[in-house]
Formats: C-alpha cells, structure tokens, sequence
C-alpha cells in the first residue's frame, strides 16, 4: 500500500501514531511485562473476521439510509410544507438525539414488538445505523440538490424545460458529484458509529474486541482494534481526498455536516 | 408582437407590479429604465411566464398565453431570456449550453444541433471557445454564451435582465456589441438596462419604470432626454453625468 506522506499535517499524525505506539510499549516494559506478541498473532484473525462484520454491517446500513436519505433530503427542498415538514421532523429527530440512544430506543421498540424475530439483535443494530445515516445524508443531498444554483435551475426552466428534464440534466449530474465527498465521509463516521453496536452483542469489532480482553490482555487487544480500525478509515479518507480533486466543479461546495456524538458525549 | 396588459404581481402583502400596460412590435429594441426595486425584473419574468401574474394578460402574437390552457415551457420557448448572473449550466461545455436546449428540448440530433451551435458561437465571437467550460470563460465570455444559448431555439423575442450589470468594465462593450448586432439584424428584445449608451444608441423606444408603475413610455431620446414626470427626472439626473 503506498503511503503518501505529503504536507506537515500527515507528517505530524504519522509521527504521532508511532510516538504512541513505542510509549505504550515503553510503558508495558517498564511495568515488568512483555508485550504478549504471540496472543496478538493469534487474536489477528479473529478480529480481522469481526471487522468483516463491521464492514458488512456499515455498508448494508449506509446504502439502505442513502435510499432513504437521498429522498428526505428532496422532500427537504420542496416549497410545500406536507412535503418539507416531516422531512424536517425526520431530520431533526436523528440529528438531535445520540446514536446511542437510537440503538437502545430500537432495541426495546423491536424486543416489544418482535421478540421472536431471527437475528433481531443484528438487525436492530442495521436499522439503528440505517436510520441514523438517512438523517445525516439526507441533510448532504438537500446540501447538493440546493448547492447547483438556482440561477442555472431558472435559466434551465426559461429554455422550456420541464421539471423533470431539469432535474436529470442539470441538477443531479451536478449534485451527485457533489455530494460524493461528504457521502464519503458519511460512511466513514458510519462504520466508526458501528462499534456502538457492541452494546447489542452485535459480534462486530469492538464487541469481539472487548470479549478478548477480558482474557486480560486490554493493551494488546486494544491496540490491534485501533489499528484494524485504522486500516479500514484511513484509505477511505485517502479516497475522499482523491475523490474531490478529481469530481471538482469550479465555483462549487456544500458545507459539511459536524460530526455527531456518540453515546457518553464524546465523539466516535 | 408581445403585449402587456394590466399586469399586477404580488408577493405575499408587497405589490410589485401595479398595473403595466405596453405593446413590443416586431423589430422593436425596447429598453426599460428604473431605479432597484422598481418591478423591472419581476416585469420580463412575467413576460416569458416564470413567474404567473396575479391579474392582466400577456399576448403573444394576439394570443393570450397566461392561461391554463397553455403550457408555459412552450412559451418559453418562443421567448429566450438572458440573465444578469449568466446562468450557465456549470458542468457543460459552452456547446453544449448552446446545444442542450436543442437536444433536450426541441429533441434534434446530435449532429445537427451541434452544427447550430458553433454557428451561433461563431456569431457572438466565440467560434474558438466551443469546448472551453464556464469556469473558464470570463465574465463576457460567460454572457456571451449565455445569449447564444438563449437564440438557439429561435425565439420570437428574447428578454434581457441587466445582461451587463454584473460584468466588469472591460467586458461590457464586448456583451453590448453583440446586442447591437442582435438589434440591427432585427431581433425584437426587450432590455433592462442602466446602459443609457446602449439605450440612446440602439433602442427604439423606452419605458421608464419605478415603484410597480411605467411613468414614460416613448423614444429614448423623449424618456432618457426629456422625461415629464417629476420621480423619472430625478432618476434620470442622477444617473446622466
């Protein structure tokens, strides 16, 4: 995998990750313990099968919540209330209340009412992360369908086109690129909000994580998780950076969402 | 060619338009003159109906077309408008602006629309920019294209919403020469405008317009020159150096 280290930036978090890493060794000698390599080598594939999982887990749930996500977002724009309105209330609902608590909102709301579901537990933990991704993406597309400006949309309707030609012509081809970046981004936070998912017994990273430590190895599990972790965001947000040079329209951005905090008010 | 009749337009409790009445012969170059937030453009906005005025008649060729019976993308077909932002479609080429209206609309091969489309390029000067993307034209450029884009259907008239007021200097003449060119070769426009050159130069007749209202209506050189009313004196003072 090439690694390019361009800008201070990415030096400075490169240098850091390893400064990290050779302090916790230090630490772990300097407490008369070794580092239990051979534990790490067999906990490897282990924890490479549970992030499998977690992969699984965030792409059914974010392209499930891009469905839903990308026609909320349009309801957004709409200039009729009945259309705009509970659009809103999904959003904000989302928005305004912890993941966490989503999970746990669902889980008792499909425990009530569906307690012999197969696998309700996996699934709960899909709907809770499908969920939440459609509020955030649906506030990305509503960015994008409203960031193509709406002087091109009048000059499109004063050439004779009707709604829907405009749409497909002019507005999407534009939004849909712009959009990608932030939807990137999306599912990064998405697949790190994953391991909240741990809470339901789902057998994702952090879940699988934490059941081996309990063998009491923490130092050496948890920073193989972090590192696994690691592994699957960092090319992502390579590609983010990629995707926006290459998908660039001059003159054109939307603000990106901050990202949401996760259970006990600190940020996934 | 195009009447006016009785136009009202509200929005909301703010009455915009108050009653315009006026006929655009064929061949016509009318200019409308007004200060900001007189109704000038929400005026030409009505006139290719983007937007539906509340009461009076819009004609088009003897027809009145602001009614339900007909469709308003067909009107505005027949009506081209080029607005004071450009307005080009970012993620085409400046042939393609020109062509799409062609393809999309008019649904003409490839070929043959792109054929039209260099001609008319070629006519506003910019044979050697049909690949180049907005971003990459300058601000007359930009309008430049935007007009070609706005004759590609053949329009009967074609509406002008301050073609030149977000431009800088240097490129107003370039946009005004090609409108004159427009004008001479008998194109009927009409044309909000604070160019006062272009309106004593290449009008016909003008409108003065303030507060919802047409105050003047003539020659240029009686409306700019001569105005009667009281409020079209003080405009007209204030921007003639």
């Amino acid at each position: 995998m090439k690694i390019a280290l361009r800008g201070t930036a990415e030096k400075v978090v490169a240098v850091a990750i390893i400064a990290l890493a050779l302090l916790g060794v230090v630490l772990a000698f300097s407490q008369g313990r070794t580092l239990d390599v051979e534990f790490m080598a067999d906990s490897l594939p282990i924890l490479f099968e549970a992030a499998r999982l977690t992969l699984f887990v965030t792409a059914v749930g974010f392209t499930t919540g891009m469905a839903i996500g990308f026609f909320v977002g349009w309801l957004r724009t709409s200039k009729h209330l009945p259309a705009r309105g509970p659009a809103s209330v999904w959003v904000e609902a989302i928005r305004g209340t912890p993941l966490f608590v989503q999970i746990l909102f669902l889980f008792s709301l499909l425990g009530f009412y569906v307690p012999q579901l197969p696998n309700r537990l996996l699934i709960t933990g899909v709907v809770a992360l499908t969920i939440n991704t459609s509020g955030y993406q649906a506030e990305i597309f509503r960015g994008g369908l409203q960031s193509v400006s709406a002087g091109q949309v009048e000059a499109a309707r004063a050439l004779g086109m009707r709604y829907w030609m405009m749409m497909r012509t002019i507005v999407l081809p534009q939004a849909l690129r712009l959009v990608t970046p932030p939807l990137t981004n999306e599912f990064i936070a998405l697949l790190k909000a994953s391991s909240l998912l741990f809470v339901l017994g789902v057998q994702e990273l952090t879940y699988v994580g934490r059941i081996l430590s309990f063998g009491g190895n923490l130092f050496e599990v948890y920073a193989l998780v972090i590192m696994i972790y690691l592994i699957m965001t960092v090319p992502l947000a390579k590609a983010v950076v990629w995707l926006e040079r290459r998908y660039r329209i001059p003159g054109l951005g939307i603000q990106q969402e901050a990202p949401r905090g996760a259970a006990v008010g600190t940020r996934p | 060619m195009i009447t006016v009749e009785d136009i009202h337009k509200s929005f909301g409790s703010l009455h915009v338009l108050k009653g315009i009445s006026f006929d655009v012969r064929r061949g016509d170059v009318l200019v409308v003159i007004g200060p900001s937030g007189s109704g000038k453009s929400t005026l030409l906005r009505c006139m290719n109906l983007l937007i539906q005025p509340d009461r009076g008649r819009i004609l088009l060729e003897g027809v009145q077309v602001n009614r339900p019976e007909i469709r308003p993308e067909w009107v505005r077909q027949q009506v081209g408008m080029v607005f004071q932002q450009f307005n080009l479609f970012a993620h085409f080429t400046a042939l393609e602006n020109v062509t799409l209206g062609l393809r999309k609309v008019r649904r003409m091969p490839s070929d043959e629309a792109d054929r039209r489309g260099k001609e008319l390029l070629a006519r506003v000067g910019l044979a050697h920019k049909v690949n180049a993307y907005p971003a990459e034209l300058s601000g007359g450029q930009q309008q430049r294209v935007a007009i070609a884009r706005a004759l590609a259907l053949d329009p009967k008239v074609v509406l002008f919403d301050e073609p030149t007021s977000a431009l800088d200097p240097e490129y107003i003449r370039e946009v005004l020469d090609v409108m004159t060119k427009l004008a001479r070769d008998g194109m009927t426009m009409v044309v909000v405008t604070h160019e006062i050159g272009f309106a004593r130069g290449v009008a016909t007749r003008a409108l003065f317009m303030d507060d919802g209202l047409v105050l003047e209506q003539g020659t240029p050189e009686a409306v700019i020159g001569a105005p009667r009313h009281e409020r079209a004196r003080a405009f007209m003072s204030k921007i003639l150096t």
